[in-house]
């Protein structure tokens, strides 16, 4: 039976192959479904008019054979119970002795049990005549075909045993009549693809054999998977047919105890593939995919009928296909080899990627299971200086913090406890206001949207996400910095040296120890923001269509690694528009001095989008930093890590020390510095070098100037002295990538050279450079990661306080600390501040609460006391060791009354009642449903006419209050750390519902939309199917 | 060549740019750390005194109340009820009455408030001792001493410890004996309630000790302390006398208003757990001498030391006490006649105004022509440079009008005695309406040389020897460093 639709390309071959066949068909029958080529014409002259039927052009495979057999009863020659079906499609051409192996194959086993019903050959290739196609097929649980070959593997003889399998493709296939007539033919519902999984699965349950006869070859074109022609039988796209069809298959087929599972399964996997197809910038075939479920799983009904009908021909049990079909994991191990891949790739980006397992479509031969294994894992690794790199690496940096493991929170220096889930940090990302402090409108900063992504990676465990964050950085950042220094053309060895010495950059400058995880993820991002910059300047620069989409593509990379980087530490952007200002002048120079350059226009849109994407993540918060210069240098975390002055000196800036606790040595690095300038002596790598060393100029010079600058007598709340840490690791990352690409191929320049000075000064350089890391690693390990960072409870104040600010009145609690430079003043509310959990530059204690707490320390009178509370103050707390005179003057502060504290504290509570919302003077307590207790909230109170509610906040045109419903208006003259409300004439005496409205929803949703797009821009494109 | 030095070029430039960034930071001054917030001075808006009264109650005291060193101010609001006077206002700025209760507390509250000051004098006739007994009315504060007090059966003392109106106070008492620290009982955690006194009889505590210190310290709030000591039998005439708070032990101490007819005696007090040595001085206009029979005197730990001064002693001179631990020191004076006795005690050096009470009412009947003893400590022996400190003094009438003003020059390490009449240029006339004098060390010069003063109040009664305190109309409010997460 050969069936033809638009194949007048391939027929003459196929014509030609079936008139060679060694045995040749009894009768043969061709149906042309209405070719709009040559096809039928080529038909009826091969085998005669009287052979060649006409059908619809919309006629599936299934129906053309049938329709074949129909007449060939209505010509009184049908087929016996010993007769056979050869399907052939009209781009499938068989070898001479195609068919007569196939008969030898179906008879030879005769009688078997169960009986042969369907046998199909080897498929190979029609262009290469070499590569295997399919010898026998099966459906893994997600609906994948598997044929349990390699891409593109040779027929060497490999696949030539006999096997009973699931199916076989329909091209060549010779299916038994009576099978044929028993299962009612292929089924109508699967038109052109599944049908041969169906049919095979179908015959299997009906106590047939499906078996591939690999001696018998034939040729196929796979014209219609291919795009080759438009099958006339699929309305829509080819793989959303494909995609129905097998997901039609699986459910029609499945065994009834696992169909709800298998339903499951295929709807959540359908979505997830439907996503990833759409991140792969392939939305065409995320809709087919989306599209092909829907097809499927929306309608049960014929499903149902599906599987009714199925049963009826079924006589063996659902077992006796299991052996046939792969295990359920194995499209989850495929996907699980294809993320090692990934990873792989980070770790040897060079490595040939390692061959997967496979699915065999049929059981496995005794002898593959005889094959010789492979070298074992530790073989391997040692094999690998890279992966035994970042083995020694992990397990190192595991040992330095082993007393920042266990239970807690890592706290101390700049770090902020976690809060208690990822999902506070959503919270915060997306509010308006924030109950931290005296309570803040600012926005939440945009480093709070990471970490909120990282917490998805960790299941919403906040503590793990900043753990690994922070103590998992030196891996990461050597990981990061490894496949830059692989992309510039540094050496293997000198990569391995170069990644890890930068990777234990955190450690040695002690931004891990001090808590800085700004600087710490700056570390980890920062090359690749560089590596996605060199990809941008290495793009095909011509105008054509496909070349602009990759620049795209390129600069939307650049531009979230920027993005992500200004966000943990936004020095870095000060650093890119130091680095771009110089680039485009020197484009610009050589344009108009006719040298070569890339596009001016080009290079400018570039620097453009990596400068302007960071803003597009907090704009607000970008622009504090320009109008004050000084927030620039405030990372993600505490603006002090209150560990004194660093003042880091001109020796410990060339060296990469920005000062404070926890850092090696500074003398611990020369050697690094030392071949960093040995690279500049490499004038074949001269330009690289250069290029290295002009950002570490900028970098340092960035640094110098936050170092020798003078904040002035109001610095930014909080920010004492500057860390210089990340333009420093710049800095130092740009040495090594100069060291790095100054020593490639440095081994081979000498060997040509006689034995002098040069090998000597060489190896001592080398021998230094290769110590620095070494050395910070061991001191890292004996020392230990330690101080100020620790992992500790997180909650600052006594647990009553911080449940009195979650409920109730919801109370603040002003901690107040004695220390030489002062009475350290925070405002705590609810639990205290966590990592990221809201802005903090406004919602220090303000001025006016500053002042009335100094006159309470000093000489204390009642209206101290009033200001505190109506700030929403309800506690004051001392914690140990207490300076006792501070305790003596709080003691006989008019208004205050002790409270109970841990032993070793004391706390204050203020003897009028006091709360964040006060209606005429006292306080009333509210309910909130937020988790932090914020706004909206809602209390009972009554309030007398003409008088007041009060918020213990920043006046803000975001608050509004109801009485009963109706909206209150603003107090004229109110403070401004006070929001007030007038009551209208004639009172209250209901429910009160306090609420802060502000854009802040749609300007995030406005910018997950923008990032969305972006990052699907940013994406690998997917390469198209074969 | 010049191709291979242009190539050299922008080496150089990437270098040239490094090495202008390290020259910045090794240039630059050699802190930049930005000044934190730094600490305050506010005038002082509220202040409560409290004046005790003899326990037995046979004799209400004379309360004098008055305002100094707030010139300009409007006047605070003066709540005086504890007198009986209601709101003084601002009627007069000195005010004397005759205390309805045995404890008094006048209150002010405004602007000026850090200028009230207040004193109670009480005369008792001879039948229940007789003397003079004056008492500088205190503010509540953490620590008190008080170097003098006796628990022996011819001479005992009271402690007395009042909370502010609004806060309770808990306390610790330790009294120091000749032999070191006295073991008692109920001293430690001693509660004083809200508004209330507490009585502690020394007796009571740690009975027949002839020479007790008194430390106090609240472990929790403010109190105010004052112990008064006196005959515990009719048999002595010594009548009774507040012993003046003593300030904070230091290494070196200066008692002015020493001398004159009577026996003196020298009571060193060492909180320390060691012994101190003391090297006792007396200081006069001539300059200061080492006493030959006191070379040197050494108090056992946490014990009481007692020496008697010779005889000789000039009036108004000064002890002055240096020794190698924190020491606290008072000299107990008893009258040529023995009727009554007065304590001078180490004084804190003055820093401001301080009030000298002339007018304590009729029956202290003080008189105007009382001494003031100012001596100078000499804070460097080996220098033979002179550094003169200067004190002015003005006196006033009830109205607060100035009556007469002087000046006294006190060079670093002598002690000079004055009658105020003379020192004031007042006629009789005058001196008879002088209510008050404010002494006031002058800034500028000498300003580092530690002054302190003591006014030996005299009259027929008997005598009272106060150490000069200075008003502390200013306070240091601290620098609060607003911080956005508690240092963990």
């Amino acid at each position: 039976m050969l069936v033809s639709h638009d194949g007048a390309r391939w027929l003459p071959q196929v014509l030609t192959a079936l008139t060679a066949q060694t045995r040749a068909p009894d009768v043969l029958v061709a149906v042309d479904t209405a070719s709009d080529d040559d096809s039928a014409d080529l038909l009826t002259a091969a085998v005669g008019a009287d052979r060649v039927l006409a059908a619809d052009r919309g006629t599936g495979f299934g129906a053309a054979v049938d329709l074949a057999l129909n007449d060939l009863n209505e010509r009184g020659s049908p087929l016996g119970d010993d007769g056979w079906v050869w399907l052939l499609h009209d781009d499938c051409a068989p070898a001479p002795d195609a068919l007569e192996r196939l008969l030898h194959q179906a008879l030879a086993g005769q009688p078997s049990e169960p009986p042969i019903g369907i046998v199909g050959p080897k498929l190979r290739e029609w262009s290469s005549l070499r590569r295997l196609l399919e010898v026998g097929v099966t459906i893994s649980s997600t609906g994948r075909r598997e044929t349990g070959l390699e891409r593109g593997e040779p027929d060497q003889g490999q696949r030539d045993d006999p096997c009973q399998v699931l199916a076989v493709g329909t091209a060549g296939a010779l299916v038994r009549a009576t099978t044929w007539s028993a299962l009612g033919g292929l089924d109508p519902q699967l038109p052109l693809f599944g049908d041969d999984l169906d049919l095979g699965w179908r015959a299997t349950r009906a106590g047939w054999q499906v078996q591939t006869a690999p001696a018998a070859v034939v040729f196929h074109a796979e014209a219609a998977s291919r795009g080759q022609r438009t099958p006339g039988a699929v309305a829509g796209s080819v793989r959303r047919e494909q995609r129905r069809a097998a997901l039609f298959v699986l459910l029609a087929n499945c065994p009834g105890s696992t169909l709800p599972v298998q339903y499951a399964l295929l709807l959540v996997g359908s979505v997830l593939r439907a996503a990833g197809l759409l991140l792969l910038k392939a939305p065409r075939e995320g809709w087919d995919e989306f599209a092909a479920a829907g097809a499927v799983l929306a309608r049960p009904w014929r499903l149902i009928g599906a599987r009714r009908s199925r049963r009826r021909t079924a006589v063996e049990p659902p077992s006796s296909v299991r052996p046939l079909l792969p295990s359920w994991v194995h499209p989850y191990r495929e996907g699980a080899a294809a993320v090692a891949d990934v990873v792989g790739g980070l770790l040897a980006p060079r490595r040939v990627t390692a061959p997967r397992s496979l699915a065999e479509p049929g059981p496995v031969a005794e002898e593959a299971e005889e094959l010789p294994s492979e070298p074992g894992p530790l073989a391997r690794v040692v094999a690998r200086p890279w992966a035994s790199a970042v083995l020694v690496l992990a397990v190192l940096v595991l040992l330095a913090s082993r007393g920042l493991l266990g239970g807690g929170q890592l706290q101390g220096g700049a770090l902020l406890p976690a809060p208690d889930g990822a999902l506070d940090w959503w919270a915060a990302y997306t509010a308006g206001w924030h109950p931290v402090g005296t309570g803040s409108t600012e926005p939440a900063p945009p480093y709070v949207l990471l970490l909120a992504g990282a917490g998805l990676v960790t299941l919403g465990n906040a503590g793990a996400a900043v753990s690994v964050l922070l103590l998992g950085a030196p891996l990461l950042a050597a990981l990061t910095a490894h496949r830059l220094l692989r992309r510039v053309g540094a050496g293997p060895i000198a990569s391995v040296w170069a990644a890890v010495a930068y990777g234990v950059l955190p450690l040695a400058t002690g931004a891990v120890a001090q808590g800085r995880l700004g600087t710490v993820l700056g570390v980890v991002v920062a090359p690749l923001l560089a590596t996605a910059l060199l990809s941008l300047a290495a793009a095909d620069t011509s105008a054509t269509g496909g070349a602009r989409l990759v620049r795209w593509v390129r600069r939307s990379r650049a531009g979230l690694a920027a993005a992500g980087l200004v966000a943990f530490a936004p020095v870095a952007w000060p650093l890119l528009v130091l680095v771009a200002l110089p680039l485009v002048l020197a484009v610009a120079v050589a344009a108009a001095r006719g040298a070569p350059h890339p596009p001016l226009r080009q290079v400018l849109v570039s620097a453009v989008v990596v400068l302007a994407v960071p803003w597009l993540l907090g704009p607000r918060w970008l622009g504090d930093r320009i109008a004050d210069p000084w927030l620039w240098w405030w990372e993600a975390g505490l603006p002090d890590a209150g560990v004194g002055s660093l003042d880091p000196g001109a020796v410990d800036l060339a060296l990469g020390m920005a000062g404070g606790p926890g850092g090696v040595p500074a003398w611990a690095g020369a050697g690094v510095l030392l071949a960093a300038v040995a690279a500049l002596a490499r004038t074949e790598r001269r330009r690289p070098v250069l290029v290295a060393w002009s950002v570490a100029s900028l970098a340092l010079l960035l640094a110098a100037a936050g170092v020798a600058a003078d904040p002035g007598a109001e610095p930014p709340a909080g920010l004492t002295t500057v860390w210089v840490g990340f333009p420093l690791a710049v800095w130092w990352g740009a040495l090594l990538l100069a060291a790095a690409v100054g020593a490639h191929d440095l081994g081979s320049m000498l060997a040509q050279r006689s034995f002098g000075w040069r090998q000597l000064g060489v190896a001592a350089v080398a021998g230094l450079a290769v110590l620095s890391p070494l050395l910070t690693l061991g001191w890292a390990v004996v020392e230990g990661v330690g101080a100020p960072l620790r992992r500790a409870e997180p909650v600052p104040v006594p647990t009553y306080m911080a449940e009195d600010a979650r409920t109730g009145d919801r109370v603040s609690t002003v901690v107040l600390a004695a220390t030489d430079g002062g009475i350290e003043t925070t405002v705590v509310r609810g639990e205290g501040w966590r990592t990221g959990a809201g802005p903090m530059r406004a919602a220090a204690a303000p001025a006016v609460l500053l002042g009335a707490l100094s006159g309470l320390l000093a000489a204390p009178t009642e209206d101290d006391v009033q200001t505190i509370g109506r700030l929403g103050v309800g506690y004051v707390y001392l914690p140990g060791p207490v300076d006792p005179d501070l305790a003596a003057g709080l003691d006989s502060a008019p208004g205050l009354v002790r409270a109970g504290a841990p032993a070793s504290d004391l706390a204050w509570r203020l003897v009028r009642a006091t709360g964040t919302v006060e209606v005429d003077g006292r306080a009333v307590e509210v309910s909130s449903d937020r988790a932090d207790g914020g706004p909206p909230w809602t209390a009972s109170a009554s309030a007398a006419p003409q008088r007041r509610v009060s918020i213990a906040a920043a006046t803000d045109a975001g608050w509004h209050a109801m009485v009963d419903g109706g909206e209150l208006t603003p107090a004229a003259g109110s403070e401004a750390v006070v929001q007030t409300f007038a009551v209208a004439a004639g009172g209250t005496d209901g429910s009160l519902e306090i609420d802060f409205r502000d854009d802040r929803g749609r300007w995030v949703a406005a910018q997950l939309v923008v990032l969305l797009a972006l990052v699907l821009l940013a994406a690998p494109t997917r390469r198209a199917d074969r | 060549m010049s191709r291979r030095l242009l190539g050299l070029a922008p080496v150089l430039v990437v270098v040239l740019v490094a090495a202008t960034a390290l020259g910045l930071v090794a240039v630059r001054p050699a802190d930049t750390t930005p000044a934190g917030p730094s600490a305050s001075t506010v005038p002082v808006e509220a202040r409560t005194l409290t004046c005790f009264g003899l326990r037995d109650g046979s004799v209400r005291p004379t309360v004098a109340v008055g305002l100094a060193g707030v010139d300009g101010a409007d006047p605070p609001a003066v709540d005086a009820g504890g007198l009986g006077l209601g709101d003084l206002g601002d009627r007069s700025t000195w005010t004397t009455r005759r205390a309805t209760s045995r404890d008094a507390t006048i209150a002010a509250q405004g602007p000026a408030a850090g200028g009230l000051d207040a004193f109670s004098a009480v005369a008792p006739d001879r039948s229940a001792g007789g003397g003079l007994a004056v008492q500088h009315c205190a503010e509540p504060t953490r620590r008190w001493w008080f170097v003098g007090a006796a628990s022996t059966s011819s001479r005992s003392g009271t402690l007395l410890l009042r909370a502010p109106d609004d806060a309770e106070a808990v306390v610790d008492v330790v009294l120091h004996g000749s032999d070191g620290v006295l073991d008692t009982v109920g001293t430690q955690d001693v509660p004083v309630a809200a508004g209330s006194t507490v009585s502690l009889g020394l007796a009571d505590l740690a009975a027949g000790v002839g020479q007790v210190a008194v430390e106090v310290e609240a472990s929790r709030g403010t109190v105010v302390a004052a112990v008064v000591d006196g005959r515990a039998d009719a048999a002595d005439p010594t009548g009774a006398e507040w012993l003046p708070a003593a300030a904070s032990p230091t290494e070196t101490v200066l008692l002015p208003g020493v001398g004159g007819p009577g026996r003196s005696r020298l009571l060193i007090a060492n909180p320390q757990e060691r012994t101190a040595v003391a090297r006792p001085a007396l200081v006069t206009e001539n300059g200061r001498a080492v006493l030959p029979e006191l070379a040197s005197v050494q108090v056992p730990a946490g014990g009481v030391s007692a020496v008697e001064l010779p005889a000789d002693v000039t009036p108004g001179s000064t002890v002055e006490l240096r020794a190698d631990a924190p020491i606290s020191a008072a000299v107990r004076v008893v009258d040529a006649s023995g009727s009554d006795f007065a304590a001078a005690v180490g004084a804190s050096p003055l820093e401001g105004p301080a009030v000298l009470p002339v007018d304590l009412g009729a029956a202290a009947d003080v008189d105007p022509a009382s001494t003031l003893t100012v001596s100078a400590l000499l804070t460097d022996p080996e220098s033979q440079t002179v550094r003169t400190r200067v004190v002015a003094l003005r006196g006033f009438e009830a109205g607060g009008a100035t009556l007469g003003s002087g000046t006294l020059e006190i060079d670093a390490g002598t002690s000079r005695t004055v009658d105020l009449v003379e020192l004031l240029g007042l006629s009789q006339s005058e001196a008879g309406d002088l209510t008050h004098v404010v002494a006031r060390p002058r800034p500028g010069g000498a300003a580092t040389v530690p002054v302190v003063a003591a006014f030996s109040a005299t009259s027929r009664a008997g005598a009272s020897v106060l150490p000069l305190a200075s008003l502390r109309t200013t306070v240091t409010a601290p620098a609060l460093v607003p911080r956005v997460a508690p240092r963990p």
